[in-house]
């Protein structure tokens, strides 16, 4: 904005994206090939990345895959562990016993951990980064700094703080004015306590009656433990910085023209929010929801570092287990059952995603 | 005096090993070493491999870590080591030893030497990735405390000698039992009655952590186990266990003992520290903690009260294994000897504040740490602490239980019954 | 000021400046007061942490909060540095491997990445669907299922206890590929259209004009990958395994602070963890600078 400059041409700049009013002027829907030899260059772009991830990504994968369907006791070498058929699977899913309800808490706890902190880390990205990319506020650099230091730290190293802060005398009650909450050892879930302050205090026989997977239905609805939401606290506070820094990133694709033009035609600061910023970074939260919801499932390294399943197995996750059953127990193969469990929900959760936010790429 | 009759000793020792190694006029011991023993200085040392037969070889060995100490006391005996072999051994810390240790196990590039902690013996050794003790490898093996001995011991094949061990003992605050006119406790009554008078509004009697590798030995000490002796059948449902179980759970219903975490506290050690608890029950390592974080604090250690069939507590172990592929047996077998004989392990545990694995050497090491003289004769009747492969999920779900019993919506018979299930999946 | 018609962006511009009354004035200060808040909020365990490395450890039990140390109990002390400094340690050649192995890791990422997020992005040829669905996919499974598989990879390929074998494996990310995909589809097609009438072919499209234009995409990428790379722990661990030449920072000082049990001495660790955190705010700080709104923009005009 500096005086003296000649006015920029007044017309807006004809951008993308379903708002734009400009698209319907396109003669072709789709795009016809501007370059015949495209399908041969795509193929040449892709291929180092897509050789380096069949290497060191697929093999290893179909290699976990294979292994959750033999006895591996993950000491000797692979190939001389005996095949198992689908045992693997029938203890973790079918056999009532102890890796089964397990594996069934792990499960619940990690929904829950998803449901809470995915909608909570996105939120907050959202907002710090538009805010911080504001063209008038003063000390940018230092802000933006602040609010991803969290997400610098490896995640043990930021769990061993936490967890120093989070204990009963420690800085986090300190500073609350509410009375002191035992946050990393106590078990009982939020929903299980919401219920008892409004009188319900053991579950309905209907519900504590029925089991699945070796759980009683009444513990499926516990909602996250208390030990359990302070992880959920620190892991929001810790990814918000990542993906403040990806929103940031997305948020200079837009330009201020659109911006500017809203605001001669009256356009407040809300619905300038709301009619423009949102539909013109939905690719990018696209991208920050299905990396959450990739992430989330895959907790551990705070529970290795922080509580190891603790209080109660409040907080095992099957990414957890996974390394128990593989590294303590000896049964890598019961380890490679869980992964591909775990894999097949988190495509579930990331088509999902795509059907609700229907990103507007080609794909 | 005590020295010179220690060094009788091994030199007694010395001289009986060698009378009757192989029945002849044999004159080197285990995997080639000889030891002499210069009475005027009083100093022992031991040559292994005559002559630097391993020169040049490399070897590693693979452990955790707690510190600067530990780490400095270890590669000070494995330059003296490299020193008279010629070899070149290091000493290599695990950031992640589990992981480490399993994916080079499984790869096929074990190192030399690894830590195996008595806990992963079953699964290391049913798995077989461990080579176990050649016959003629280690010098006096009987030497070697048969708690500790047993404890590295599956399926009748012994895989490893201890590097030092630590038991549990109870920890208490002297002037605090003083002040309450109480003599330390030797048995559950006197236990029960100390842990009830020792409790005011600021202290519990006694901090213990909610967990089966502390709450077990009160059952060893009725005479009840979670297992038989080769782990094939779970025999926690008998009324010696339950006795057990329930004199435990009714102390902490009772307030008199206390969970860590409910006084804000990280551990029992922890928890006694900061006075938060008069008594504690623990193992040696707290020794160390208290001196560096509570440099203040007195305290005592007395063996664990008795209970009613005896005595009972907890070995905890780690030793030197040696992988099944690994490149080099021979070599490795011989820096093991070295640093688990009779001097090697007086010269560790003098070097880093860990208590010997051997009998011999119980005296002289002593001789220079009395106070804790209640940790050393555990040995006698401590417990392993280990099963069986796959064990890990057993015991969480007794932990699990026991804290529910803690936390009030427990009890001792649905804790045995879940843990009986549990052991029943594990074991069948 | 001049006479003439002001322009729609020096309107707008004084439309988002219009405030300029007392209550705008307030606000403006309570909004700065918030931000500054929450900045302080984020940084504190931090601040925290780094006065903890240096306080002694009966001053951490007494005193945990407290953001001075306290004389009582030894009052400044570096012995929780000093501890990180035993024979094991060696801090200039695990920085020195850090920064190799970063850099390397961060410049094939951002060249893979780009290439195969651009041809995802705009390009049309057979199997491309697959591919994204195989990019997302290698991204749902957890890493240490794959430790052991992976470590058997490198051997056959003979890359263990190497360089390469610490560099090549991180170079291929998927998420890399996802990032630059989705920053890429964010760009107008106007701009491909108008350079392919120009006669540009499609490497020169990519090259010359996509590729400066996803630059806040790439500098997403490069931070988030310095970042992952210089904090990587579990495939260094293992691909190192016999060669503790090759360690980096992250998991020496990890090695250093293992096997603590339950008696954590914090002073160590803490000042173990600033020395892992300190070189990554000092490139995010550099780099952010060029997050500045527009350069995308203004570039279309040109």
């Amino acid at each position: 904005m500096q005086p003296g400059v000649a006015p920029a041409p007044v017309e807006p700049i004809k951008v993308g994206g379903p708002a734009d009013p400009n698209r319907r002027r396109l003669k072709y829907r789709g795009r016809a090939r501007l370059d015949p030899k495209e399908p041969f260059i795509g193929w040449l772009f892709s291929a180092p990345a897509l050789t380096g991830l069949i290497v060191f990504l697929v093999i290893p994968i179909i290699a976990a895959v294979w292994v959750s369907f033999r006895d591996w006791n993950g000491l000797t070498p692979i190939f001389d562990s005996t095949p198992a058929g689908w045992a693997n699977f029938q203890e973790l899913l079918l056999d009532d016993g102890v890796r089964r309800t397990d594996f069934a808490t792990s499960l619940r706890n990690n929904f829950y951990y998803v449901l809470g902190v995915v909608p909570a880390q996105t939120f907050i990205a959202f907002v710090i980064a538009v805010v911080l990319n504001q063209k008038f506020l003063k000390g940018k650099g230092f802000f933006r700094t602040a609010y991803y230091f969290p997400s610098i730290t490896s995640s043990i190293a930021v769990t061993l703080i936490f967890v120093f802060l989070f204990q009963t005398n420690g800085a986090i009650n300190l500073v609350l004015p509410i009375q002191d909450i035992d946050w990393l050892d106590n078990p009982r879930g939020l929903i299980h306590n919401f219920l008892g302050v409004l009188g319900v205090q053991d579950g309905p026989a209907f519900l504590t009656e029925r089991e699945f997977m070796g759980l009683e239905l009444w513990d499926w609805l516990a909602g996250p433990s208390v030990a359990m939401t302070a992880f959920m606290m620190l892991v929001t506070w810790t990814t918000s910085g990542t993906l403040m820094l990806i929103f940031l990133a997305g948020l200079q694709n837009i330009s201020p023209s659109v911006e500017e033009a809203a605001i001669v035609d009256g356009a407040g600061p809300i619905q300038r929010f709301f009619r423009i910023t949102i539909p013109l970074m939905r690719p990018t939260i696209f991208f920050v929801v299905t990396l959450g919801l990739i992430g989330t499932w895959q907790v551990f390294d705070q529970i290795y570092a922080g509580s190891g399943g603790d209080p109660r197995k409040t907080t095992l996750t099957p990414a957890y287990l996974i390394y128990v059953q593989a590294f303590t127990n000896s049964k890598a193969g019961l380890a490679g059952a869980i992964a591909v469990i775990l894999f097949v929900i988190i495509m579930i959760f990331t088509l999902i995603n795509r059907r609700v936010i229907r990103d507007t790429g080609d794909f | 005096m005590r020295r010179n009759k220690s060094l009788v000793l091994i030199l007694g020792l010395a001289l009986i090993m060698v009378a009757c190694g192989g029945g002849g006029a044999t004159t080197t011991t285990a995997a080639g070493e000889t030891t002499t023993t210069t009475a005027a200085t009083g100093e022992t040392t031991t040559t292994a491999m005559t002559g630097g037969e391993l020169e040049g070889v490399e070897l590693r060995i693979w452990g955790g870590s707690s510190g600067e100490a530990e780490d400095a006391a270890l590669t000070g005996l494995l330059e003296v080591f490299n020193a008279e072999t010629g070899a070149n051994a290091v000493f290599e810390a695990q950031a992640d030893m589990t992981t480490a240790l399993n994916t080079a196990l499984a790869g096929g590039e074990p190192p030399d030497v690894f830590y195996v902690d008595s806990n992963n013996l079953p699964d290391l050794a049913a798995a077989g990735a461990l080579a176990p003790v050649p016959e003629t490898a280690l010098s006096e093996p009987d030497d070697i405390y048969p708690s500790l001995r047993e404890a590295f011991t599956f399926d009748g094949t012994w895989y490893c000698p201890p590097k030092d061990f630590s038991t549990l003992g109870l920890v208490y605050d002297p002037a605090a039992l003083e002040a309450a006119g109480l003599e330390v406790p030797t048995t559950w009554e006197e236990l029960a009655v100390a842990a009830e008078a020792l409790t005011t509004d600021t202290q519990a009697g006694l901090a213990m952590g909610v967990e089966y590798p502390r709450w077990a030995v009160f059952m060893f000490q009725a005479g009840a186990d979670l297992t038989n002796a080769d782990v094939s059948v779970i025999t926690l449902d008998t009324p010696e266990a339950r006795e057990a179980l329930q004199f435990v759970a009714d102390q902490y219903s009772a307030g008199h003992f206390v969970r860590p975490s409910d006084v804000d506290a990280g551990w029992a050690g922890e928890a006694f520290g900061q006075g938060k608890a008069a008594m504690t029950i623990e193992g040696n390592w707290i020794v160390g903690y208290l001196d560096q974080t509570f440099p203040d604090k007195t305290w005592a250690v007395a063996e664990l009260p008795a209970g009613p069939a005896g005595p009972g507590t907890f070995a905890f172990t780690v030793c030197y294994g040696v992988a099944e592929s690994a490149a080099n047996p021979d070599a490795s077998w011989a820096l093991i000897e070295y640093l688990t004989n009779a001097q090697g392990a007086l010269a560790w545990t003098t070097a880093f504040n860990v208590m010997p694995a051997r009998a011999s050497v119980a005296a002289e090491w002593l001789a220079d740490h009395p106070e804790l003289e209640a940790f050393v004769t555990g040995a006698d009747y401590a417990h392993r602490w280990g099963f069986a492969p796959g064990f890990g999920d057993v015991i969480s779900v007794f932990n699990d239980q026991a804290n529910a019993i803690v936390d009030g919506d427990g009890t001792v018979d649905e804790l045995i019954e879940e843990t009986v299930a549990a052991g029943e999946d594990v074991i069948g | 000021m001049t006479a003439k018609r002001p322009s729609r962006r020096e309107l707008a511009a004084s439309s988002m400046s219009r405030e300029t009354g007392s209550a705008a004035i307030t606000k403006r200060v309570v909004g700065y007061i918030v931000l500054i808040f929450f900045a302080l909020v984020f940084i504190m365990p931090f601040v925290l942490s780094a006065v903890t490395a240096f306080k002694t450890l009966p001053d951490i039990q007494a005193n945990p909060v407290s953001l001075v140390a306290d004389p009582a109990f030894g009052g400044w002390t570096t012995e929780g540095i000093e501890d990180l400094n035993s024979s094991r340690v060696n801090l200039p050649r695990w920085t020195v491997n850090s920064v190799v192995v970063t850099v390397f890791v961060v410049l094939l990422r951002i060249t893979f990445g780009s290439l195969a997020g651009y041809a995802l992005a705009r390009m049309r040829f057979p199997g491309r669907g697959w591919i994204f669905a195989l990019v997302l996919a290698v991204q749902a499974i957890p890493g240490i299922v794959l430790a052991v598989p992976r470590f058997m990879v490198m051997k056959e390929l003979g890359i263990l206890n190497t360089y390469a074998g610490l560099i090549i494996p991180l170079a291929f990310d998927a998420f890399g590929i996802f990032l630059m995909k989705q920053f890429f589809e964010q760009l107008p097609r106007e701009l491909e259209e108008a350079a392919a009438l120009d006669g540009a072919t499609t490497w020169g499209t990519f090259r010359h004009v996509m590729l400066p234009l996803a630059a806040p995409g790439l500098i997403a990428l490069t931070i988030l990958s310095i970042q992952g790379t210089w904090n990587e722990f579990l495939h260094i661990l293992i691909a190192r395994i016999g060669n503790p030449d090759l360690t980096t920072l992250p998991v020496g000082l990890a090695g250093l602070t293992a096997a603590f049990g339950q008696a954590q001495p914090w002073n160590t660790i803490t000042a173990g963890a600033l020395i892992t955190i300190i070189p990554i705010a000092i490139v995010f700080f550099v780099f952010q600078r060029y997050f500045v709104q527009g350069t995308a923009a203004s570039a279309v005009k040109g």
